[in-house]
């Protein structure tokens, strides 16, 4: 039902009210971001479902990113805190079926963090490539 | 409600291994308030049914569905179409759920998702307890509306056992003592002397003991 | 409905630095029509803007250009002047993208838009002009007055007598009784102020614009009324000490709250029991730290025993907190008062009670049946540090405050989120600083978190705004992004009901499914991502949008 071309990319979920900001500044900076990374903007990390990130895994993202607020910083109280709880739980069914579970990150940004964003995309982004190239040493 | 709680994906693995096409049923009463087998755990369920496969030679085709109660036939038949096409049900269902979908689709292995739990309530938010055992006749009148059946460990019809600690079980410090919890709660209502009435043995064959259970209402046979 | 509603595109080339041929031949495939232009970003790219639309009668447009957030603001209003909703407006950041991502972006905010839910439209609700002040702290009172010299007719309701509770604890700055007596008297004359003291608070229904209270009356009959917003200064109160070190709280070890308490009904010090103290010790426990205001307390009741008494007076304080306003001050006044400061160690304090029970005859002959002994430092350094044996006939423990019980009950009643030392307020910034997690209910003065009267006057002033922005001039306007509930999904399983930090979802009876309340809903979707039955959508984030954008990603057309 996929094609392969998206194997690279990395998919991140952004809150509108922080992190969105802040990867949009980092490219504006000209910082370094890894080309792969897609944005989807959500209004709140709390409104990101798990099987909205399931999907873009099965849709062949390499890696999803949820992006929230700072703890204590959400505007809307408690996104930030539901938003991690889900994504730990996801982690862990990930990892019942073999999964590796770190393709999925909850990460956290204010807006005016563009070289803190683009340091987590980036180096989640060389994770998951380290990843996949010992997978293809291995085969 | 009844309380279930899902299945590790390992064991579903295991039920389904070399069925190509399968189909994931959610139930949108108990379950879905359980939080354990709605729409959306039938999403989850199977995204990661899906996932899994990628790495797999098979092909593996995942549908889902979502019914208002799995446990009666009317709702069971909306599957009719999409049952055909699958080699293999997963119900997201209690225990009776997964047996109406087994009866009703003879030709095709219905498998639980779900582990059933209990009769019970939400104490807050994603926390449930046990407060029923469907024992089939019921004592909640002479308890002061707590349960001994379902709510001591040891089942006992007479008072606290020497376990009773604190107002806690023995068995699991969290757990309140049920007597305890009776004999403060008919001190309140000013109703211990109830506690002195002799009881007679509870007839236990009203509870499953005596078989398998069937309620029938006469007038409403049709 | 209009017919044949289309979407439009509107590119900016950033001089020539953005080159728009890909991107524009994407959006035309999709039937969206697209206008060019080289500098969006100057005035007369909004001018543009508008130009374009002006008739266009467009369902939504997508503005490819680099903007901040007031411009992007400003494009949605000019959009919106030509009918089109504020979010169904995206406004995109092409020029740092990557090329070969530019197209992809664009898509996928197309795909994206044409997926929204219809919007709801923005509505503007006719509101009573009346706000209800529930507790009559100092805060509570200033507002009151506030509010109605503002134009509002303002209910005042509190459980005891009005001011009652703010007259027996007093918070530190202010010069006392008289400051509170005066503004009670005002709010008494005040003829848009309804007084309800004292009276229970035994419902409060409704959301913002249109809260319907029930109140029970001492004399047994209950009333109701309606209200556009709701502050809330139910003020806070110590914390009852049984004992203190093992001592128990009495005539000899006695809390500052008390202190305050006997000055303020002017019976003086006489609280010392009649009798003239020689050697006095004001202890400020961690415990009544959290705050300066127990802290300042003890401050002003030590230089008043120096003052009035001329008694050797020490003040033990665990940190010697400067960094409110007015606390270096405060400190150096102590010093020149000749009160000494120790810091001590909290770990090695101790209290020992005279075993005899002691008589006092002559004031130069008292004993001293206390006795305390610490490991600490004089801070002017004239005793220097270490071990400590200080006899006492007196010592005042400074205060543990907690939300008053009428604030615990309001909080229960209105299902707000309270902070982790208990109190109204949040660390929140985005709640500072009157905001509570409701629409229309703000909290003011040290219902929030013990606060000074000064801070508490700021409060009043600042919920007099928060009010007159809501409730304008009796029109409030109902945002558009909210929550919907697809009723026939919903499995009434309260998930969402209990997970709303914004208390804006309750269930419908009637439809036998949850109801999200538009005037409170901020739109945040926490609901929707909690929803086990997928029941709820969010208009400008549905699902799918979300898979009509995971489309465009995968190169589905």
């Amino acid at each position: 039902m996929t094609t392969g071309e998206l194997r690279t990319s990395v998919i991140a979920f952004c809150c509108e009210n922080s992190a969105l900001q802040a990867v949009e500044d980092a490219r504006h900076f000209g910082m370094t971001m890894p080309e792969c990374v897609q944005t989807i903007r959500v209004p709140c990390a709390g409104k990101v479902e798990e099987d909205h990130i399931l999907k873009a895994l099965e849709s062949g993202a390499a890696g999803v990113v949820l992006f929230a607020c700072h703890t204590e910083n959400c505007q809307y109280l408690q996104g930030n805190v539901r938003a991690e709880k889900r994504l730990t739980r996801l982690r862990g069914l990930l990892d019942e079926i073999g999964y590796p579970a770190d393709a999925v990150l909850y990460a956290s940004a204010a807006p005016a963090e563009a070289a803190r964003a683009a340091r987590i995309l980036r180096t989640f982004a060389d994770d998951l490539a380290s990843v996949d190239r010992e997978e293809a040493i291995e085969q | 409600m009844i309380v279930a709680e899902r299945k590790a994906i390992s064991d579903i693995l295991q039920m389904i291994e070399g069925a190509g096409r399968v189909l994931v049923v959610g139930c949108g009463t108990c379950v879905t308030v359980c939080l354990a087998g709605g729409e959306k755990e039938v999403a989850v369920c199977a995204s990661l049914l899906r996932l899994q496969n990628q790495g797999e030679d098979r092909d593996l085709t995942v549908a889902e569905a979502t019914i208002e109660r799995q446990c009666e036939w009317e709702f069971a038949r909306e599957l009719d179409e999409l049952v055909p096409d699958c080699d293999a049900i997963v119900s997201l269902a209690c225990g009776a759920g997964v047996q109406t979908l087994a009866a009703q689709f003879e030709d095709t292995p219905v498998f639980p998702g779900l582990n059933t739990q209990f009769i019970g309530i939400p104490e807050e938010q994603g926390v449930w307890t046990e407060h029923c055992l469907a024992c089939g006749e019921c004592v909640l009148d002479k308890t002061g509306g707590i349960c001994p059946i379902a709510r001591c460990a040891k089942t006992i019809l007479n008072g606290p056992c020497g376990g009773s600690q604190d107002g806690k079980c023995e068995i699991n410090p969290e757990t309140d003592c049920a007597w305890q919890l009776i004999f403060d709660r008919l001190k309140r209502l000013g109703r211990l002397h109830m506690l002195e009435e002799i009881e007679p043995p509870k007839n236990w064959s009203h509870s499953s003991d005596g078989g398998p259970r069937k309620v029938k209402r006469e007038d409403m046979i049709l | 409905m209009k017919a044949q509603q289309q979407r439009a595109a509107i590119l900016c080339s950033c001089c020539g630095q953005v080159d728009l041929t890909e991107v524009e031949e994407a959006l035309q495939s999709r039937d969206i029509f697209c206008w060019r232009h080289d500098g969006l970003c100057t005035e007369d790219g909004t001018e543009f803007i508008a130009g374009r639309m002006a008739g266009a009668n467009l369902e939504g447009v997508l503005i490819c250009a680099c903007a901040d957030e007031d411009k992007a603001r400003l494009w949605r209003r000019t959009a919106a002047a030509e009918d089109v909703q504020p979010i169904m407006t995206s406004v995109i950041g092409l020029r740092d993208l990557p090329p070969d991502v530019r197209r992809r972006e664009v898509l996928m905010a197309a795909a994206y838009q044409k997926n929204m839910l219809p919007v709801s439209v923005r509505e503007a609700v006719s509101v009573p002009q009346k706000v209800l002040v529930l507790g009559s702290s100092a805060a509570g009172l200033r507002a009151v007055i506030d509010l109605a010299e503002a134009g509002y007719d303002v209910t005042v309701a509190d459980e005891e007598e009005l001011a009652r509770r703010a007259l027996s604890h007093l918070p530190p700055d202010l010069s006392g009784h008289n400051d509170v007596c005066a503004l009670r008297d005002r709010v008494a004359e005040s003829d848009r102020v309804c007084v309800r003291a004292p009276v229970q608070v035994t419902g409060i229904e409704g959301q913002v614009g249109g809260f319907a209270a029930t109140f029970a009356h001492a004399d047994g009959h209950s009333s109701a009324d309606r209200f556009g917003a709701i502050v809330l200064a139910p003020g806070c109160e110590p914390v009852q000490r049984g004992e203190f070190l093992g001592v128990d709280v009495g005539a000899e070890v006695v809390p500052v709250s008390q202190f305050d308490d006997a000055m303020a009904r002017e019976e003086g010090l006489s609280v010392l029991a009649g009798v003239r103290p020689h050697q006095v010790a004001f202890v400020v426990p961690s415990d009544a730290t959290d705050t300066e205001v127990p802290f300042m307390s003890a401050v002003r009741a030590a230089r008043r025993t120096r003052r009035v008494l001329n008694a050797d007076v020490y003040l033990l304080c665990n940190d010697a907190k400067v960094t409110a306003s007015g606390m270096e001050r405060a400190y150096r006044d102590l010093r020149d008062d000749g009160v000494t400061v120790i810091r001590f160690d909290e770990e090695t304090l101790s209290l020992e009670e005279a075993d005899v029970p002691h008589t006092y005859t002559d004031p130069g002959e008292m004993a001293h049946p206390l006795t305390l002994r610490f490991a600490g430092e004089d801070l002017d350094g004239a005793g220097g540090a270490g071990s400590w044996e200080l006899p006492c006939d007196r010592v005042f423990v400074a205060d543990q405050l907690r939300l008053s019980r009428m604030g615990e009950r309001l909080a229960d009643l209105l299902e707000l989120r309270r902070g982790a030392d208990g109190f109204l307020g949040d660390d929140n910034i985005f709640q500072l600083p009157v905001d509570t997690n409701r629409r229309g209910i703000f909290v003011v003065g040290s219902a929030g978190r013990p606060k000074t009267a000064e801070a508490g006057r700021v409060d009043a002033a600042n919920a007099v705004l928060s009010v007159q922005d809501l409730l304008g001039g009796g029109v409030m306007t109902v945002d558009h992004a909210a929550a919907i509930v697809q009723g026939e999904k919903c499995a009434l399983c309260l998930t969402c009901i209990r997970s709303c930090p914004h208390t804006a979802i309750s269930v419908d009876e009637d439809e036998g499914a949850a109801v999200v309340h538009r005037e409170a809903c901020q739109g945040c979707g926490i609901c929707a991502g909690e929803c086990p039955a997928d029941a709820i959508q969010l208009e400008g984030y549905s699902d799918d949008s979300f898979a009509a954008a995971l489309d465009v990603l995968r190169g589905v057309q």
